[in-house]
């Protein structure tokens, strides 16, 4: 049975980093759904809302902004926690996630124990 | 710390015994007590024993990619991987840097003393960033490195920016001069330059993602004027200056006890 609390959805175009945050996820019990596209990520959150989304905001297309803001804004999907992954460390990044409503902000490359311990806090599953 | 470095090797038998045989002729620096595993899914469970220091993983090449060094990751995280890789596989080698690998050789370029330093500084800058992490996991939330850039304390970066901007000139300074004594074999007096420059980033209160982001700046400074082989210089003596600069650090915050609050920059 699909517990909705244990879900997160990658949004990452690079398939190996896609591979590397499936595994990380999965060895702590969280269920993966992933995706290289922001439409496609924005229309997988809808039919079956996850508790977190992982989104590289450097995805070609609708990029991780566009996303996070639509994920944000969506009646299904609002309450979806978001993890922004970045190559940049630069402040005005910081700015538009706080804008677009990121719950938390990781910078690449991601340690996966940084990875996990986000993604747990943001889901609110820390304690 | 005991002597003798446990490196697990994940390669086929030929190549394996190749490291083994490389890293026993090797002089100078610490032994090495190398173990052969076929796959990652052996190598994972040997490592969840504590049984290695590091690893040092052979690419498939192509086919396989990265695969390989990712079930590493997701199973071991915290132990340092060097990749070996085909020369005209370097480009999967970077990827497994960018990935979490610590370092990558090329096969064909495989003999004693690189093999056995870059092994080496994988294990002690994991080690050394780990303890730096430690020490700032004690410190007050307030103090802690950003990242959410919610309630913690910002990069040295944006919270002193002029402070900031001339650590990274004199530790540029220092890997001129660290590459100048690769090149012209000079020596200058760089060890304690780097014992102060750490006393001065550690008044800062930085944190090990402050230190590497005073080397990448650095380095990265350097891109436009230097050539490739003298860039790749840069890139080796980085680590090691890198490395020290954190083995410092942690040596003055130890004496220094719980670090107090990061201070105001003066105009």
């Amino acid at each position: 049975m699909s517990d909705a609390r244990r879900r997160v959805l990658v949004v990452e175009d690079d398939a190996d980093t896609r591979a590397l945050y499936r595994a990380v996820l999965e060895r702590a019990g969280w269920e993966v759904a992933e995706t290289a596209s922001g439409a496609e990520a924005v229309r997988l959150a809808a039919e079956a809302p996850p508790a977190v989304a992982v989104v590289d905001i450097s995805i070609p297309g609708l990029d991780g902004w566009e996303t996070t803001r639509r994920l944000k804004a969506g009646a299904a999907t609002r309450g979806v926690a978001v993890v922004a992954v970045t190559g940049h460390a630069l402040d005005e990044d910081r700015r538009r996630a706080r804008e677009v409503g990121c719950d938390a902000y990781l910078i690449k490359p991601v340690e996966p124990s940084r990875l996990l311990a986000e993604v747990t806090r943001v889901a609110g599953n820390g304690e | 710390m005991r002597e003798e470095l446990r490196l697990l090797v994940v390669a086929e038998p030929a190549l394996a015994d190749r490291v083994a045989g490389v890293l026993a002729e090797s002089d100078g620096g610490r032994r090495f007590d190398c173990a052969r595993v076929d796959g990652v899914g052996e190598a994972v469970e040997r490592l969840a024993r504590a049984e290695a220091d590091a690893v040092l993983l052979a690419l498939p090449g192509r086919g396989e990619g990265v695969m390989p060094l990712v079930e590493l990751r997701a199973g071991a995280p915290e132990v340092p991987v060097v990749v070996l890789a085909a020369a005209d596989d370097e480009p999967l080698a970077v990827k497994a840097v960018q990935l979490g690998a610590t370092d990558y050789l090329v096969v064909e370029q495989l003999y004693g003393t690189l093999l056995a330093r870059c092994v080496q500084h994988a294990v002690e800058r994991e080690r050394v960033r780990a303890r730096l992490q430690r020490y700032q996991e004690e410190w007050p939330p307030s103090l802690r490195p950003a990242a959410d850039g919610e309630g913690r304390v910002a990069p040295l970066r944006t919270a002193l920016p002029a402070s900031f901007a001339e650590l990274v000139e004199d530790y540029g300074r220092m890997l001129d001069e660290a590459v100048e004594q690769v090149l012209y074999r000079v020596r200058r007096p760089t060890d304690e330059s780097i014992r102060e420059l750490a006393r001065r980033i550690g008044e800062l209160r930085a944190g090990p993602r402050d230190v590497v982001e005073v080397h990448s700046a650095a380095i990265k400074a350097r891109e436009q004027e230097a050539g490739p082989q003298r860039m790749r210089l840069y890139s080796a003596e980085g680590q090691v200056r890198l490395l020290e600069l954190m083995g410092h650090l942690v040596t003055f915050y130890r004496r220094l006890g719980s670090p107090a609050h990061r201070p105001r920059e003066s105009a």
